[in-house]
Formats: C-alpha cells, structure tokens, sequence
C-alpha cells in the first residue's frame, strides 16, 4: 500500500493547486491520514494560503487522532507536535485539538489552547475532559488547574478503596465532589461500581445509565456491563476471565457435573471430581470441600438405591476423588451412614462408626470440648439403633413389650445399654441421652434400672417431668406413698395446671392417707384427705372418694362419722351397689374388721341380683378398672371381677348410656378371656354411638383379635383411622388418652402391608405377635380366677 | 416450621459466628417492630441452630447440606465475577480499543 501511495503522491499532476486540494480531501475521506498528511503539505508549499493552512491543520490533527486511536501514543504525540509547531488557526479544530492534546498528555498546550475557546459550553467540555484524564493519568495532573488535582486525587482514593473491597472508605473519600465538579461523573461511576461488585447489577446500571457516554467513566461501564453476568459475557471472553482468575476453566466443568447428576450418570459425574477437587482447591480449600458437602447427600441417596457392587463402587470413587471433609477426613462417617442406610440398620455400620470415634479425637475442625461431646453423640447414636435392633423404639409412655425370647435381640439391648453408658461418661450432662436410657428400660419393663436411670436424670436437670411423672408412677405402683407424692408434687408443681398431675398427686395423697390409717396417725392421715380436697374439689362427691374416707374413720374408730359418709355417697348414686363394691375394697385395703367386710360383703350381694342398670354397670366396671388397670392388688380382687363380669352378662339386653357403655369395654378389654362379651358390648356401641372412638378402636382391635390369617386388615386399618380421628377432634381427655394406643396399632398395620406377612412363609412381625397374644381371647380359660387377676399386667407378672 | 438453615439462608454447617452474624443481618432488615412476624420465624430459626449440641449433631449425622450444585455454581460464578481487577486496569478499559 505505501509503494502505492508513493506512486500516487509522486505523479506529477498537471493540474492547479485545486486539485492537490481535492486529492488531499480524498484521502482523508478515505481514511489514508498518513497519505493525506503529505498531500497537504504538498498542497500548502505549493500555495501557502489560509485554506490549505487549514487542510494540513485539519490533516496532522485527524493522522493524531488516528494513531492516539490506534494505541499509538508515541507517534500520537509526534504528529500532535508538528500541529502544534504549524500553528492552529481553525476556529472549528480548537476545541477537539484541545481534547486531544488532553488525552495525549499534553496538558499546557491543551490549556493555551483552551484560552482560544470561545463559548463557555465548550470550556466545560474541555474542563471535564482535562478531569478524566486527570483520573486516568495521574501523572498528567499537575497540568490540571489547581481545583481539579484534588479531585482527581479522591476519585482515584475511592476506586483503591472498592477494588480493595473497602466500599464504606470509597464512599467517605467521594462525599466531599460536588455535583457541579467536573468528577461528579466519577462519583455516580464508583457508586455504580460498588454495586457491580456487590452481584447487584440493577443498582449498577442505575447508577452506570446517568453516566455522560462520552466520557470515559461511561466507557469502563460499558465493558464491564459486558462481562457483568455469564449470559452476557462470550464464552471466550468469560473464559479467558476465568484462566486470569482461576487459573483454568473451572465453570464449564461444574455445569457438566450437575448435568451428569441430574441424568443420574453418577459413574461420569464422579470422574469429573478429580480434576475439578484440585482446581478448586487452587482457587480456594473450602471450595473443594464444599463441593464435597453438596454432592454427598445425593450420592449416599443414589448408593442406596443402587446395587451392593455399584454402591461400592460409587462411594468407593467418590471418596477416592472427593476432598474429604474436615469433620470426616478417612470418610468412615460416610461409610457408616452408608451402611446405615434408610432404615438404620447397625451391622456394618457399628467398625465403621467406632473407627469414626477414633477420627473424632484428633478432627481439627473441632475444638476439644467439642471433640469429646461429639463422640459422646456419636456413643449415643450408636445406642439408639441398637435399640431400634432390639425391637421397637422406646416412645414416652410407651407400653413395655414382652421380655424377648430371641437372644440377638438380648445382646442388642445389652449393646444399647452399654453404647448409652459409653456417652454418658463422656458427656454425663447430656439429657437426651438420660431420656432415652430412662425409655429403653421403661420399655422393656425393668422399673428397678428404669427407676436408677430416672434418679440419674433428675441429678442432671431436677424439673424433668418425664422423669419426676415417672418415679412418682414407679412408688405409687410399688404402694410407696412418701417418695410417690414427693414426685407426683414436684411434677405437679412444673404444670399446676395440668389435669393429669393433679390427678397423679390427689391419688397419692389417697394413699398416703391410707398409710397413715395403717399407722394409726389419725391426724396427718384427715390432713392428707383434706389436702386431696383442695387439690380437686371436684372430685370431693365422688362416692369412690367418700368410700375411702368412711374406710378410714371405721379404722380410726370414728363409726358414726363413717356412717355419714356413707349415707352421703350413697345420696350421690341411682343405687348403691358400687359403693359396696367400693367399701369391700377399702374394707379390705384399710384392713377393717371382719364384721365390717361381712356386711358390705352381703349388701352387695344383695344389690347385685337386682336388675340390672346402665348406670351400675358403667359405674362398676369403671370401679373395678381402676383397680385391675394398675395393677392395685387387694385381698379379693379377682373374686370382685368374677362378680362384675356376671352382672354385665346380664346387661345385653338394657340401653346403655355412651359413657357407662365405653366404661363397660375398657374393663372387659383388660380381660382376656372375655373376648366374646366385648364383641357384644362393642356392636352395641358401634351401633348407638357411632362417633364414639372407644368402640371403633375396640372394634379395630377385635378384628386383629381374629388372628394373621382372617383378619379383614382393611376393615381395622378404617376403623383405627376414623377412630384417631375422632379422638384427635375431641376435646374430652378419656378420648385423647387412646390417641396413642391407637397410633401403635396403625403402625403396626403399616408394616404388616410392607412385610412379606401373608404370602406363603411370610414371618409375622414380631410387634404383631404380641399384639396376637395380647389379644387372644382364650375362651375356655373363663372359669380360672387367676385370669381375673391379670389384665395388662399378665405379661408383667410372666416375666416376673 | 420451615428448615431453620432455610429459613437464615445458611448452610448446614454455618459456624456460630457466622449463625450470629446473619442473624442480626436479618433482624436488621426485620425488626420486630417493622415486620413482627418475619421477626418471630427468624427468632425462631435462630433459636433452633444456635443449640451447639443441635448443630455438632448435624454435622455428624446428616449427609444432606441444604447447598445445592446450583447455588454452589452461582458462587463460584459471583467469586469469579467480583474478583477485583487491579485500579490501572480498570481504568486502562477507558482507553483500550
């Protein structure tokens, strides 16, 4: 191109001075400034008028602009010189000479020329340029008016300050540029910068939109909106971006990684961690095992679905390529909760968990303290599903299941007990751990362990209800009336409101006033039944009550006054026959003279060949519950059963009230051997009260009754729903007590539909077994006393 | 109750510093005064993972971290994008071609 130049500038032309002129403008229409430099200056030794003056001004000033354009500043500069040197007489040039002079770096010719400029919108044009350049250049700044410096100098600060993440100095540095300042541009530029760095890129563009696009503020906005968001930015652009800050591409990689995963190719996924761990363990250690942390939880998920050998595989790769957590550096937690799986099984699990135990003591991530209470939990978890191997596990309240015959299931208790003692050494204060010892041995009903495990709680936290409710219970059962009030009083005491505390406190009071007659201490023991008064005033009429208390003053001698109280109880009943039944009892808990049993002994045989009523029979089988349903034991007990029993034979045929009718089931649902009558008493309540949860529960119960094999286990799965659901929605406490029961036997439905139980040598499962037994209504065993004497607590006294 | 780490917008295994800290970030966007139950459900939250005890536990015994790959990509995105260039630099863009 130069030679072509050369040939074309060389030719001679025979034309005037006009057509120099015009091949001057030619070139520089075309661009060729360096060509049109030349010609114009051919032009103007030709013929050196103002106009081709001009043109070779216009000429080195557009060549200057070119090679500044071009990042040429060296030769820029050099051609800017030669203008300067020949002299600006174009009014129409000053102003962009100026500019360009400017960003040359040639301050003081700029500002001669500035001199020249004639309006003042153009002066401050000039001036917000010098100050642009002034920011970029701070060498170019002490050209600069002495206002301006300083200026430059903050903008400059504040830009240090956010590239150096200190957005509040920025701010502070920027506060003192006014509005008017020719910086003021550079202001809403690093407010703007801020927010881009700040992921905040609406606040950006608000504030970058406001910017003068002329200036170059504006310029370094418009690139970095272009490499603002990944969508925006070429795939060339963000990854040489990501080589200048990563080192290499570590985002194309990662999306891979998570298309892999959401394809469920976990084999690919998993060759991808190797390279990616070590990148991003260049670029940040936290990464590399925060990336660990978010595929961990879907890749156990994928290894339990999966086969043993794919399973093993997978986390055998996985771990191999992972960067280990800190909290689990030889992975033998992973492994263990692997092996766990979904259900939580031990075997396998436990090496796994007690290796993790020994990792546990050294875990940087840890502070030593902590490090001690995690293996404590760690103890603890182990404890708990040696539970759940021993059998079902252990709930609040939960009822105790029968002592296993199955010795695998001994040793997991064994193991449990000894995983849970394990914790407790390392962190004696652990309360959950106290809690689920204290359960595990309620469940398994032994209260003498049960009751050392509650002892060891309440030295933890002393207002333990569970545990206060459950030595209070544990006296009270073993007729042990100080300790039982002193429990039943504390616990009472966390919840004064509650029902069923004060319940728990009055019938302790109830017995330690019995013990006081025992003991002949008159006084403390009419203290005791006064105190039992205030607690529940309600409960003052009861006749069961005034039984009690007439009990009480035959034994202290006070007949007449007991007399009273009888003629009271007796004003408080349709008929008296369950107050003979009451005073028999009494008569013989308080040990009360023979002549005395005798009588109540006949009036109530008396009373019970009367006709039969639906308050009687309600009345007495709610007595006779009390009694057989915590295991009370008394001289004559199961006689009194016999009795009941008989007289409610006699009630199928009388229209029962709801209430005596549900007190009627409870009893007879404590009875083994009267399957038969219950079903009775059952229809009948499904029939009359049919919103009644006490009847669909007994019916749902009697439809297991019929055994693995020709129980309708859809029929009872309706029942016990619509019966939760009736006790749930009812505010009466009675119902809400059977919400429990009911619930267990809903369970145990469910994993006999998930069992192979029903198909050809399916097992039963055990939970289903008990229930069976439980319930087997053994018809023939009607005649022996002793089964009147077992309800709930025949499984107790077995094992005993 | 909404996952409590949810509800904070921490990770599972966020420090107690960093539980402390996020917290009065939110409080400070909700005062109880202002937005009362926004307030009572981050309390809440707060509540439940600032138990030491509640939050070794979840660190031994869950696999699941509440972070996604999709979050996580985000973050590495954001790192890559708030990376701060050197001032010459930037302001170098002004002039570059």
């Amino acid at each position: 191109m130069g030679a072509r130049s050369k040939k074309q500038i060389s030719k001679p032309s025979p034309a005037s001075g006009q057509a120099f002129r015009q091949e001057a403008e030619r070139l520089i229409a075309k661009g060729r400034l360096k060509d049109a430099v030349k010609q114009a200056k051919l032009c103007f030794r030709q013929e050196g008028t103002p106009e081709n003056h001009r043109l070779l001004e216009r000429a080195y000033f557009l060549r200057a602009q070119q090679l500044h354009r071009d990042a040429m500043p060296t030769s820029a500069v050099e051609v800017a010189q030669h203008l300067i040197d020949f002299g600006i007489t174009d009014p129409a040039l000053i102003e962009d000479a100026a500019r360009l002079f400017l960003a040359l770096g040639l301050g003081s010719q700029a500002r001669a020329l500035e001199s020249r400029v004639g309006s003042p919108e153009a002066r401050a044009r000039l001036a917000v340029a010098a100050a642009d350049q002034a920011v970029l250049h701070p060498d170019r700044a002490a050209t600069l008016p002495e206002e301006h410096r300083g200026g430059a100098l903050q903008v400059r600060a504040a830009l240090a300050a956010l590239q150096a993440d200190d957005e509040p100095k920025a701010m502070e540095e920027l506060r003192a540029i006014a509005r008017s300042s020719p910086f003021a541009d550079w202001k809403l530029f690093a407010r703007g910068l801020a927010a881009f760095h700040r992921r905040d890129l609406e606040e950006a563009r608000v504030n970058w939109d406001r910017l003068d696009p002329d200036r170059a503020a504006s310029r370094i906005a418009r690139r970095l909106l272009g490499t603002g968001t990944e969508e925006q930015a070429p795939a060339a652009e963000l990854a040489a971006l990501e080589r200048q800050v990563f080192g290499e591409p570590i985002l194309a990689p990662l999306r891979q990684l998570r298309d892999f995963i959401a394809q469920g190719r976990w084999t690919e996924a998993v060759r991808l961690l190797g390279p990616l761990r070590h990148a991003l363990r260049r670029v940040d250690p936290g990464l590399a095992a925060r990336l660990t942390r978010v595929l961990i939880g879907p890749m156990a998920r994928e290894a339990c679905h999966s086969g043993y050998r794919e399973a093993q595989a997978l986390v055998g790769n996985f771990t191999r390529l992972s960067e280990p957590l800190p909290i689990d550096p030889r992975w033998n937690r992973l492994w263990a909760r692997i092996w766990e799986g979904p259900q939580g099984e031990i075997e396998g699990a436990e090496d796994y968990w007690r290796s993790y135990l020994d990792d546990l003591k050294a875990v940087a991530d840890l502070r030593p303290d902590e490090r001690t209470l995690a293996q404590a939990l760690v103890w603890k978890h182990l404890g708990g599903q040696h539970l759940r191997a021993a059998g079902e596990p252990p709930e609040p309240g939960g009822a105790s299941p029968p002592a296993p015959d199955d010795p695998e299931a001994l040793e997991a208790r064994r193991r449990a007990v000894e995983c849970l003692e394990e914790s407790l050494e390392l962190a004696p204060r652990h309360l959950e751990t106290h809690e689920l010892l204290l359960r595990a041995y309620h469940y398994w009903g032994q209260p003498e362990e049960a009751e050392a495990a509650a002892r060891r709680l309440l030295e933890v936290s002393p207002d333990h209800l569970e545990a206060l409710r459950f030595l209070a219970d544990y006296h009270f059962q073993r007729d042990d009336a100080g300790p039982a009030l002193e429990f039943a009083r504390r616990a009472r005491a966390l919840k004064p409101l509650d029902p069923a505390l004060a319940l728990g406190e009055w019938a302790a009071l109830l017995m330690q006033a019995r013990h006081h007659a025992l003991a002949r201490r008159w006084g403390e023991g009419r203290s005791a039944f006064e105190a039992a008064d205030r607690l529940r005033p309600e409960a003052r009429d009861d006749y069961h009550l005034l039984a009690r208390k007439a009990a009480f003053e035959f034994k202290a001698g006070q007949a007449e006054r007991a007399e009273q109280l009888i003629a009271e109880a007796k004003a408080h009943l349709v008929e008296p026959t369950p107050l003979w039944l009451a005073l028999q009892i009494e008569a013989a808990r308080y040990k009360l003279p023979k002549a005395l049993k005798g009588r109540f002994a006949d009036l109530w045989k008396a009373d019970l060949a009367k006709r039969c009523r639906s308050e009687t029979a309600g009345a007495l089988a709610g007595l006779i519950e009390l009694y057989l349903g915590s295991d009370t034991r008394y001289t004559g007990r199961a006689g009194h059963v016999k009795d009941v029993v008989a007289y409610l034979r006699r009630t199928s045929r009388i229209k029962y009230r709801r209430e005596d009718l549900e007190n009627v089931c409870r009893f007879l649902a404590l009875l083994p051997g009267e399957g038969s009558l219950l079903g009775k008493m059952v229809g009948h309540g499904l029939k009359n009260f049919p919103d009644s949860p006490v009847f669909l529960m007994f019916s749902g119960l009697r439809e297991l009754q019929r055994g693995p094999f020709r129980c309708n286990f859809d029929l009872a799965r309706r029942q016990f729903e619509k019966a939760l659901e009736l006790a749930q929605a009812s505010g009466d406490p009675r119902y809400a007590e059977l919400v429990p029961r009911i619930k267990k036997s809903l369970a145990m439905l469910t994993t006999v539909a998930e069992s192979p139980f029903g198909k050809p040598f399916g097992r039963i499962p055990g939970p289903l077994i008990d229930l069976f037994e439980e319930m087997d209504d053994g018809e023939d065993d009607f005649e022996d006393d002793d089964m009147y004497d077992a309800g709930p607590s025949r499984r107790a006294r077995r094992k005993r | 109750m909404s996952d409590p780490y949810d509800v904070l917008g921490l990770p599972r295994h966020a420090g107690e510093e960093e539980i402390r800290r996020r917290y009065l970030e939110l409080v400070r966007e909700s005062p109880p005064d202002r937005d009362p139950e926004r307030f009572a459900t981050v309390r809440a939250a707060y509540d439940a993972v600032r138990d030491p005890v509640r939050r070794l536990e979840a660190q031994l015994f869950e696999l699941d971290s509440g972070d996604t790959l999709d979050a996580f990509i985000s973050d590495v995105r954001a790192r890559l994008f708030r990376h701060r260039i050197p001032l010459d630099t930037l302001l170098a863009l002004a002039e570059s071609p």
